[in-house]
């Protein structure tokens, strides 16, 4: 339990081997670099920036065209994941001697390849939506039965192709017939609400047949320039799409040929992207003619490991390794026992502490199983979520965080049996019932809610104590007077007050003279950083008002009663609707086994999810407040990161 | 069947109705967003399903109540029960905590978790804290349903 102790690291080496140094430290895995500015060092006029120019900009480029033929093949070929792989991730464990393999695989030829099917692809989509357009242009003219390249003009006559509202048919063609006896009326369609309409007219009356047209909302067709009927026409689209669409098929299974190289091409892209990687952490060291230096922190276990390495497989390379300075601000990472540190992912989520301050993280673990199992309380539950998180942990690759998260619920599974035992609970309390060890929670739910009280007040107690030691630590001991011990006697006199009753004057007497002392302490304290007497009192008395907040803290500590209660009253009727329906005819007892199993399951999903996030609320906002400043710089070492690929040690 | 048992009925349909309804709105809301999430990733499945069930809870706890008061009214076998109409009124009052809290705060959930999906979207290794914001309000969710379920525990049939 506690922060680990950081070491300055100075490594100088050969340029030559500036890649080498890199690689090896991204190996390791376990420093942090640091960026290094010429002007701070002292020969400034010699020593300048490192700078990887173009080298970084084509391993850039490389990346892009990998990712481009990935993204495609993806498109078109959607790798199949798990719903466990999408959230945890999925890696393919790989050595470092196939992947330095894998470096040299030519993807020129695929990337060129895919360009082409792409682009083909594309060309195939377009004309095949022209096409479309064309038939849906065809479409309300298939009945007509002349060739679309018919001549629509004569010397004499002209040949009008349109369709107008369907409600003025009967007058525009009698206006029509009125008008110009001479022109001719052919219906060829008509559908809901348009006619469509071949008219012929004498052409020197067009413009008082298009008057009179234009007020029956005729609009002329558009019929593409073709030797055919309009049919002959839309067929032979038909036949050219279903052309296209072979051609697109065949394009599709040239894609697919190239799925096989999916993997070395995932491979790739991580081993470009280590390089990149690598290129990247050079832009932090500086540079003299000859030589490079690079700083970064190191955990001081590591220390050993990373001289040896250097030193052991680097010709030119020189290392250092200093204390940080006493005011100097290091990386944080937590170094914690087995047990505590799958929690250490709890402080990662809220905020890491600085090397400063002390690490609760042990506590932290504590009071989070305690409670976890207290909101489970089930033994049926502990033993599935143990044996999940064991399988999981067992068969998938995640990331540390992922790991951590189910390393903490295996152990909260653990606490969650041993809860159960104590109460009673084996997925519910109606089909498996045994005593339990202690008391039942939905038997004496009242024992249960100030059980939680309790646990919660000394939580809160553990917490205070912590603010009262970091304020010692400080140096500043009345700090800690004022702000935490009168405190503590407040509240445990006024908790003594309530508890003790009538039963025991003298014990009330004794906690009423307690509770008013430090309420005055606290009047006469809670505002000293204010000069003027008044408003310092005001102040006092302002934050002797906190008392609420004291009691809304021990209250928030019934949700561990609500939670589980509910777990065991969800789990009791799951089984009593499966008992309900193990007494139907045939499917009963299938019928009971689904709703037994999927019932149980979803109970302990939400309960688990539940569970897990308001015990994290309880450190949080409850034991964190009191007195947990946190601000601390996660450690980030310089590390091999990749997202397809894992390398085995 | 005497007014009593109507009115535990009433009860338990309240239960389940108003709660239910908080979470079908609270959890479409999520939902609408998830799909919004998921179409520009859909490794977002996954994460965007845990928030979506949050506000769902609201709905399991009215649900609850309301089969524990119909299995106490009889229903579910073992004959009707004969209560009377202060009994019934009883339990209509036991029901309505946990109806009531659970439509508001189902509803106020669902925004807070539509809200989380595209936290969890932009930044996606932030799921926990999305999580913590819903379950703040929770909390409310999960005191009225224990009072509910201790007034329905006092209540004798």
């Amino acid at each position: 339990m506690a922060v680990a102790p950081m070491k300055r690291l100075l490594v100088a080496a050969h340029r030559s081997e500036r890649e080498e140094l890199l690689h090896e430290l991204q190996r390791l895995g376990v420093v942090e670099i640091q960026e290094l500015d010429p002007k701070d060092l002292e020969e400034g006029a010699r020593v300048v920036k490192e700078t990887p120019g173009d080298e970084l900009l084509s391993l850039e480029d490389k990346l892009g065209e990998v990712r481009y033929v990935l993204d495609f093949l993806d498109r078109h070929f959607p790798p199949p994941r798990t719903l466990i792989e999408q959230f945890a991730g999925s890696k393919v464990p790989i050595d470092e001697e196939e992947l330095e393999k894998i470096g040299e695989f030519d993807y020129g030829e695929i990337y060129q390849e895919c360009r082409r099917l792409d682009e083909a692809l594309t060309e195939l989509n377009n004309k095949k939506s022209r096409l479309q357009t064309s038939m849906e242009q065809v479409e309300p003219w298939l009945k007509l039965d002349i060739s679309l390249d018919a001549p629509v003009e004569t010397d004499w006559v002209r040949v009008l192709i349109g369709s107008i509202a369907l409600r003025g048919e009967v007058e525009a063609a009698s206006e029509l017939k009125e008008a110009v006896p001479e022109s001719c009326w052919v219906e060829v369609d008509r559908d809901r609400d348009r006619v469509r309409l071949v008219i012929i007219i004498p052409r020197d009356e067009a413009e008082k047949v298009q008057e009179i047209l234009a007020r029956y909302d005729y609009t002329p067709a558009v019929l593409p320039r073709y030797g055919g009927t309009a049919q002959e026409f839309y067929e032979g689209c038909q036949e050219e799409i279903a052309r296209l669409d072979e051609e697109g098929a065949k394009v599709i299974e040239a894609i697919k040929e190239l799925v096989e190289y999916r993997f070395q091409l995932r491979a790739l892209y991580d081993y470009l992207g280590l390089s990149r990687d690598r290129l990247l952490a050079a832009t932090n060291l500086v540079r003299t003619e000859k030589a490079c230096l690079l700083e970064g922190w190191v955990k001081e276990e590591d220390v050993d490991e990373v001289v040896d390495r250097l030193e052991g497989r680097l010709e030119s390379a020189a290392v250092q390794v200093r204390d940080p300075e006493p005011d100097e601000e290091t990386p944080v990472a937590l170094d914690n026992g087995p047990l505590s540190r799958p929690f250490e992912v709890l402080m990662q989520l809220y905020s890491l502490p600085t090397r400063f301050q002390l690490d609760p993280t042990g506590l932290v673990a504590f009071f989070f199983g305690l409670f976890f199992a207290m909101a489970m309380t089930d033994a049926g539950y502990g033993i599935m979520l143990a044996a999940i998180c064991f399988i999981l942990l067992r068969k998938v690759h995640m990331s540390p965080l992922g790991e951590r998260t189910f390393q903490l619920l295996f152990l909260g599974g653990l606490a969650t049996i041993v809860a159960g035992v104590l109460s009673g609970g084996w997925w519910g309390d109606n089909i498996i019932t045994i005593k339990p060890l202690w008391f039942s929670p939905s038997a004496q739910p009242l024992t249960f809610l100030l059980l939680s009280f309790g646990l919660g007040i000394v939580h809160l107690y553990v917490g205070m104590a912590l603010g009262f030691y970091e304020n010692v630590r400080k140096g500043d001991i009345l700090a800690g007077i004022y702000d935490q011990v009168l405190w503590m006697v407040l509240v445990g006199s006024l908790i003594l007050w309530v508890a003790a009753g009538e039963a025991y004057p003298g014990l009330v007497n004794i906690a009423k003279w307690a509770a008013i002392i430090s309420s005055v302490g606290i009047i006469l304290t809670g505002g000293r950083e204010h000069k003027n007497i008044l408003v310092r009192l005001a102040g006092g008395i302002y934050s002797l008002y906190n008392v609420s907040g004291y009691l809304s803290d021990i209250l928030s500590y019934s949700r561990l009663l609500g939670l589980g209660m509910a777990t065991g009253i969800i789990a009791n009727v799951i089984n009593i609707v499966a008992m309900m329906v193990f007494q139907l005819p045939v499917i009963g007892p299938i019928g009971a086994v689904l709703i037994l199993v999927g019932g149980h399951l979803f109970n302990l999903f939400i309960s688990v999810v539940g569970s897990y996030v308001h015990c994290s609320r309880l450190q949080y906002v409850e034991f964190f407040g009191k007195f947990y400043e946190g601000g601390g710089r996660a450690f980030a070492p310089f590390a091999p990161e990749t997202k397809y690929v894992y390398l085995e040690e | 069947m005497g007014l009593g048992l109507v009115l535990g009925l009433l009860g338990a349909g309240l239960a389940v109705f108003l709660a239910g309804t908080g979470s079908a709105i609270g959890v479409g809301l999520t939902g609408q967003a998830a799909s919004g999430a998921v179409s520009e990733d859909p490794d977002m499945f996954a994460k965007s399903l845990i928030l979506q069930i949050i506000p769902g809870t609201q709905g399991i706890y009215g649900f609850l109540i309301g089969f524990l008061t119909i299995q106490r009214l009889g229903f579910l076998g073992g004959g009707l029960a004969s209560i009377s109409v202060e009994t019934g009124l009883s339990l209509l009052m036991a029901c309505l905590p946990v109806g009531i809290v659970g439509l508001t705060s189902a509803i106020a959930q669902g925004k807070v978790t539509a809200t989380g999906i595209s936290l969890v979207a932009k930044r996606p290794e932030e799921l926990a804290k999305a999580m913590i914001f819903a379950v703040m309000v929770e909390f409310y969710a999960i005191l009225a349903f224990l009072v509910s379920f201790l007034m329905l525990q006092g209540v004798t049939i």
